[in-house]
């Protein structure tokens, strides 16, 4: 059954970053037969789009292993899902996305104070002020979505 | 605080603890830090190793 739900999040992961990679490199390539004044670079969106290739490859490979060496990648497989090592792994997110988040605020407050003209005016305020609060709002979002799942499984009781 | 019963369980089944690992999908780690008290395994672990050692929750994991 591990093996089933690793191959499962495996061809996922390669199936997901294969779309994202095509769609970009199809805006890539329209953005530049119609030479779109909204990009200056439009050839850095058909590279940005190897890295979810690259991704998609990194799942393909490691999908065959799976599939051809069943017995010796189950140690690693095992690791991915020890419930002991998921936690940690969790714990360790936690930690480091708080961190981000406290850095996110400083460069948010230190750009907001530093250069104050900048403010509500250029797109680098907005693309900063928007992760700042997207960090606070996806926590909420993400939490709520959690506690709908866990009521409704409790209703469906 | 050990967990001496489940050492106990897992040597009369004569299994190592890799075997136990291997049979319940967790790494020989966790068993160990479960036998030496260092780890609290989630109820669904604690089942499945009772499942593998053919013993009761009660046996392996209610304190005396």
């Amino acid at each position: 059954m591990l093996l089933k739900k690793s191959k499962k999040k495996l061809e996922f992961n390669m199936y997901v970053n294969l779309i994202v990679g095509i769609l970009l490199i199809i805006v890539g390539i329209l953005l530049n037969v119609l030479n779109s004044p909204l990009i200056e670079n439009k050839k850095a969106i058909i590279v940005l789009s190897f890295i979810p290739f690259g991704i998609s490859l990194y799942s393909w490979i490691n999908l065959f292993f799976t599939k051809k060496f069943p017995k010796d990648m189950k140690p690693v497989i095992v690791s991915e899902n020890d419930e002991r090592l998921i936690a940690i792994r969790n714990e360790v997110d936690a930690v480091t996305f708080q961190v981000l988040q406290w850095a996110l605020m400083l460069v948010f407050f230190g750009y907001t104070f530093m250069v104050p003209k900048n403010i509500f005016e250029t797109p680098s305020w907005w693309i900063i002020f928007g992760f700042y609060l997207m960090s606070y709002m996806l926590q909420g979002i993400i939490l709520s979505i959690y506690y709908r799942k866990s009521n409704k499984a409790d209703c469906d009781e | 605080m050990k967990n001496k019963r489940i050492k106990i369980a897992r040597i009369e089944c004569d299994l190592s603890q890799e075997q136990l690992a291997e049979i319940v999908g967790v790494t020989r780690q966790t068993i160990g830090l479960i036998e030496s008290g260092n780890y609290n395994p989630t109820l669904n672990l604690c089942i499945e190793i009772c499942k593998a050692l053919n013993k009761t929750l009660n046996d392996l994991f209610w304190e005396d």
